[in-house]
């Protein structure tokens, strides 16, 4: 037991920082000592450990004088939120396409990976943009416009699964005993490729922080008030000099936590897949 | 030899994604929004915006703006860029040369530092050596990029005065753009090295050649270097096509006058013609790199060439 | 070394090498002591001053043509291309030409150059994106000697001389129907004191100095104007000396180049920003006690300090100083909830009620409109309108403008020397009428429009800013600071209600 802790402390270390964050996002309205979006222009700009009207300031407060701490506490939510659900919606969306595609072969395959080229060569802000433009600003559009974006990795993936030899004698096997192709891909090489979809989608999730974080430096983020670590970072380019509390907290948490997931991919590969993972790690703007 | 059928069937393919991306763009920028409003003064009366909607094409019914348009790009014309009143594809191959400098530039820079930097963290597993990398690789990858560039501004070109703050034009220009695009994909590289060689330094065939006596640079060399060629191919391919199709927000960030910022700024304006443009060029771009990417595997792996496509 | 490594040592050497190649490609920056440098947030949009509704592309235009008249420090309107002018009759103006100017390429400045210019304007068959307003308002141009003309208007329009500063920048006709439109839209020719030299787009435009200009030859030989879109890398230039002017200065970091060793900032005032009013579809908005509500529960005061840092200030009702009409003396709504709850629930809401407020972001110089927008939700909050805040971006801003999609919204007007355009263009319902319609307003509006005698006008000013001031068509709030950074060794102060710069005005010390 002790080797085993050993062996893998990066790793437990890891999923124990993941597991607060998911704790401390969980019970933010508890843990947060004031309301997240509660301004008063008074207290605007003050610097960590201050004590005001209001009360205590923790990690200062931010232009609008609202409560630096309670939202990073709030934020972690929306920002885990969102990059879990993004993540939810491309890895079956991906999985689906790529399994199809291999299963099938020639022309199938083929014409799906024509699809992710074009995907992939698709400017992704031109997607924000429109998604924005047509249905509104809200942070489910958000979701939906990143998990669109990003189901190529997993389909390259589980296809390159059902690539190997092994996989194919397989197949052929299982062909000939009379199953059908549903069953085939459900029942056996949907398995196959969970495992370096999960390690991908882990990857993927730290990804997500970082991309909305670039969506509202084009101010098509998290509508405000509402707060999330990456449009606060994006907030705090005005006071980069003046504020140093607006930037470094928040990008302390996003550095943590993708720090520690990524980790945790690192771990998860180690002890599930060694093969995993080549074309996966998801492209953030640039 | 790589088969003639299959280049010519993959040229096909290509082709078919071309039209494919520019069918879609066509589509959803129009969905997007009214480019019309926003070209003319507050002022303009309703005839105003209706004859300027006539003028350009937009009040006719979307299949036929389309069949308009490829009729015009077959013979090369991409249209006239709504708010620049200029070729909208001569504008963008006027950017292209900037786009191109700063992504070779950062991917060398990718490569010659994540390869070597890779395979000593691999060689050198869990030593001081390898967290320090994979920290700093992990760090590049941790932060927006709009971060990146501002901070490297903030400290190299204001506090410390090393370098020229935003702009292009000489080499000193090009260093932080590169630094804050090369931190990010050097980070990639390096992680996906040290993977992979950690991976085929595990293989049978490597033991083999320990147990045969041989000395370990040779067989790092000859035999696991070998082996790592084609995923960091791969990666160093998608990294190529994806800072080709437009660093947008590091060319923002440092003033550089790249193609990224073109489509952002286009998009923003609803710059139909110019947007498409652009598009298309990055797209083809993307296209000859992965082909590239697809033909080197072809010819290094053999296995592939049988197959539909790489694995 | 085997062949796999060689192969890679290649790869990763031609890798290396290609950036040094393709460095040939670019074009070195040139700053010295005789250029005066200034940088916006983004680059200019066209050479042709009549194709050109972009702030910042006016400001590289501004130098190379010039208008029959200019916007003095007095802030009346003073000759520049036109020695003098009179009103003839209601519908004539008659302007005497100055002598002696040539355009950049020689040809001579005369009375066709007006006449073509304004022509080119008017013209409904080829319209221009700048001549909306010259198309309403100007019958015809006629031609008495090489240097006068007569200016006919269709109905009475006393803005005649601030439209012709907007946007009526005088054009060669001899050289544009020698190189025709295109050519002309890349190879600009004024009479300005500056010589368009260079455009390198998304890197810099460069102008040279006028040698013969009739003002005398500018201090400064050379004029350069960069595009630098990221705000701290704007201000990172100011501080290193790479310019001499940086645009749009984010509030946070005036003090810092106040007292910097070698910059300092003047300000002067910017776009009134106000949050419009759907008083049309909206129900509770129609009612008028509503309206003056919602400007009685938001503290703009505090707004503009806190805020905004004290970089702007308050506005007592839609127009603004510069305005024909204008009254100092008219008191803004004061900041008075208790008072705003009343009024809400005499017009039959004492709960309050829902509605949207969209903020257009990336707005050109409106720095701000988030956190503004953020505060005064936190204020309707207090006296019970529950506003949910949109982002938008200026493209979907004015679809959704035009398609009457807004309930509340944030909306920015630069100042303008046509004073009675914006009454127009947001108030008066024959021309908008989008949100808000009032007989009495368009009454008004209509007189206020057509008064040529300026005492008379300023009297139906008066009264129509306090009619509006009543109706509250808008809440009303501010008038931004636009704060420029410059570097110490510029002798130069703002002309106030002037957005635009001249750079044959900059004196190097």
């Amino acid at each position: 037991m002790r080797v085993l802790l050993r062996q893998h402390r990066l790793g437990f270390l890891g999923i124990g920082i993941l597991l607060a964050e998911a704790s401390v996002a969980l019970l933010a309205p508890t843990l947060a000592p004031h309301a997240p979006l509660d301004q008063d222009t008074v207290w605007r700009l003050k610097p960590p450990l201050t004590v005001a009207g209001a009360g205590r300031f923790m990690l200062g407060t931010d232009q609008l004088g609202r409560d630096v701490l309670s939202r990073i506490l709030y934020g972690a939510r929306i920002s885990l939120l969102i990059g879990i659900a993004a993540v939810a919606i491309a890895a079956p969306l991906g999985v689906a396409v790529g399994l199809v595609a291999s299963y099938y072969g020639r022309a199938v395959d083929d014409l799906m990976m024509r699809v992710a080229d074009i995907q992939l060569a698709f400017p992704f802000i031109l997607l924000a943009v429109t998604v924005v433009a047509v249905l509104g600003p809200s942070v489910g559009h958000l979701i939906i416009v990143l998990g669109i974006s990003g189901w190529v990795p997993y389909a390259r993936l589980s296809r390159s699964e059902v690539f190997t030899l092994k996989e194919r004698e397989f197949i052929e096997a299982a062909r000939s005993l009379g199953a059908g192709d549903v069953r085939i891909i459900t029942r056996h090489l949907l398995p196959n490729v969970l495992t370096p979809v999960i390690v991908v989608g882990t990857f993927a999730l730290a990804n997500t922080i970082i991309v909305e974080s670039s969506l509202s430096f084009r101010g098509l983020g998290v509508q405000p008030p509402d707060p999330t670590w990456g449009s606060m970072l994006s907030d705090s380019r005005e006071y980069v000099t003046v504020a140093w509390w607006l930037w470094v907290f928040p990008g302390a948490a996003i550095l943590t936590t993708v720090l520690a997931i990524n980790v945790v991919g690192d771990w998860l590969r180690h002890v599930l897949d060694p093969r995993a993972v080549v074309a996966a790690e998801g492209s953030a703007p640039r | 030899m790589v088969s003639w059928w299959y280049i010519g069937r993959r040229l096909a393919q290509t082709a078919v994604v071309l039209v494919g991306i520019t069918l879609v763009v066509f589509w959803v920028i129009r969905l997007s929004g009214d480019p019309v409003l926003l070209m003319l003064p507050a002022d303009a009366s309703q005839q105003d915006i209706q004859r300027l909607r006539e003028l350009l094409g937009f009040d006719q019914p979307v299949h036929i703006q389309l069949w308009r348009f490829m009729e015009r790009v077959a013979t090369g014309d991409f249209g006239t860029s709504l708010r620049f009143q200029e070729p909208a594809l001569a504008l963008v191959l006027d950017r292209l040369p900037s786009t191109v400098l700063l992504a070779f530039t950062a991917l060398s820079v990718a490569g010659v530092i994540g390869l070597p930097l890779g395979v000593l963290s691999a060689v050198r597993r869990n030593s001081v050596w390898d967290h320090a990398a994979m920290a700093v690789a992990l760090l590049g990858q941790s932060m927006p990029i709009f971060w990146t560039g501002i901070m490297l501004i903030t400290i190299f070109a204001v506090a410390l005065d090393l370098f020229p703050s935003s702009g292009s034009g000489t080499i000193r220009h090009l260093v932080l753009p590169t630094a804050a695009l090369g931190f990010l994909s050097t980070g990639r590289v390096t992680r996906l090295v040290r993977g992979r060689m950690i991976e085929v330094l595990g293989e049978d065939y490597v033991r083999t050649a320990r147990a045969k006596g041989l000395t370990e640079s040779c067989v790092l060399y000859r035999h696991a270097l070998r082996n790592c060629l084609l995923p960091v191919i791969t990666i160093l391919g998608l990294e190529l096509g994806s800072t080709l199709g437009g660093a947008a927000v590091t060319e923002t960030v440092f003033a550089w006058p790249g193609v990224g910022r073109l489509i952002v700024s286009a998009i923003f304006a609803r710059d139909y013609p110019l947007v498409q443009a652009a598009v298309l060029v990055v797209a083809v771009m993307f296209v000859v790199v992965n082909l590239v990417v697809d033909l080197l595997y072809a010819v290094i792996d053999p296995r592939v060439r049988f197959g539909s496509s790489r694995p | 070394m085997n062949n796999a490594s060689l192969a890679i040592l290649r790869v990763v050497l031609l890798l290396a090498a290609l950036p040094i190649v393709s460095v040939l490609w670019a074009t070195p920056a040139g700053a010295d002591g005789n250029t005066l440098t200034v940088a916006f947030s983004t680059d200019i949009v066209t050479l042709d001053p009549h194709q050109n509704t972009d702030l910042n592309t006016m400001q590289v235009l501004e130098q190379i043509y010039e208008h029959l008249v200019a916007l003095g420090r007095d802030g009346k309107f003073h000759p520049v291309l036109a020695e003098s002018w009179e009103i003839a009759d209601e519908r004539t103006w008659k302007l005497k030409l100055r002598r002696g100017v040539r355009f950049h390429n020689g040809e001579d400045f005369t009375a066709d150059a007006v006449k073509f210019t304004l022509d080119r304007l008017a013209d409904t068959k080829e319209p221009m994106r700048s001549g909306p307003s010259f198309r309403q308002n100007i019958a015809e141009t006629v031609i008495l000697d090489p240097h006068t003309v007569l200016i006919r208007t269709k109905a009475p329009y006393p803005d005649l001389p601030a439209l012709l500063y907007l946007s009526g920048a005088i054009i060669p006709p001899k050289y544009f129907q020698a190189v025709g439109k295109e050519q002309f839209a890349r190879e600009p020719n004024g009479t300005g004191p500056y010589r368009f030299a260079s455009w390198k787009r998304d890197v810099q435009v460069t102008l040279q100095a006028n040698e013969r200009y009739w003002g005398g030859k500018p201090d400064f030989g050379a004029f350069v104007y960069r595009p630098i879109p990221e705000a701290a890398a704007r201000v990172a230039a100011l501080v290193k000396g790479e310019i001499d002017l940086a645009a749009d200065v984010p509030a946070e970091r005036v003090k810092e180049l106040e007292f910097g060793r070698n910059t300092r900032v003047v300000s002067y005032p910017g776009q009134q920003i106000y949050i419009g009013l759907d008083t049309l579809k909206v129900e509770p908005l129609r009612d008028r006690r509503v309206r003056q509500a919602l400007n009685h529960a938001v503290d703009v005061e505090a707004i503009v300090r806190d805020v905004l840092g004290g970089q702007a200030v308050r506005l007592n009702g839609p127009m603004f100083p510069t305005m024909i009409g204008y009254d100092p003396a008219l008191k803004p709504y004061a900041y008075e909830p208790e008072r705003a709850k009343q009024l809400l629930t005499q017009a039959g809401y004492p709960q309050g009620f829902n509605v949207t407020l969209d903020v257009p972001v990336g707005y050109q110089g409106a720095m701000k409109l988030k956190d503004v927008g953020e505060t005064v939700v936190s204020y309707l909050k207090k006296v019970g309108v529950s506003v949910k805040l949109n982002l938008i971006e200026p493209a979907a801003a004015t679809e959704r403008y035009q398609a009457k999609q807004f309930q509340m919204y944030f909306y920015g007007w630069g100042a303008d020397y046509v004073s009675g355009r914006i009454l127009e263009i947001l108030l008066y319902s024959k021309t908008r009428g989008y949100y808000y319609q009032s007989p009495e307003a368009d009454t008004m509006i209509a007189a206020y429009q057509s008064a040529m005698n300026s005492r008379r006008r300023e009297e139906l000013g008066r009264t129509l800013q306090r009619f509006l001031h009543e109706d509250a068509p808008f809440i009303f709030l501010y008038r931004e600071t636009t704060t420029l950074g410059l570097a110490k060794r510029l002798v130069w102060e703002p002309v106030v209600s002037d957005q635009r710069l001249h750079a044959s005005e900059f004196r190097a010390q």
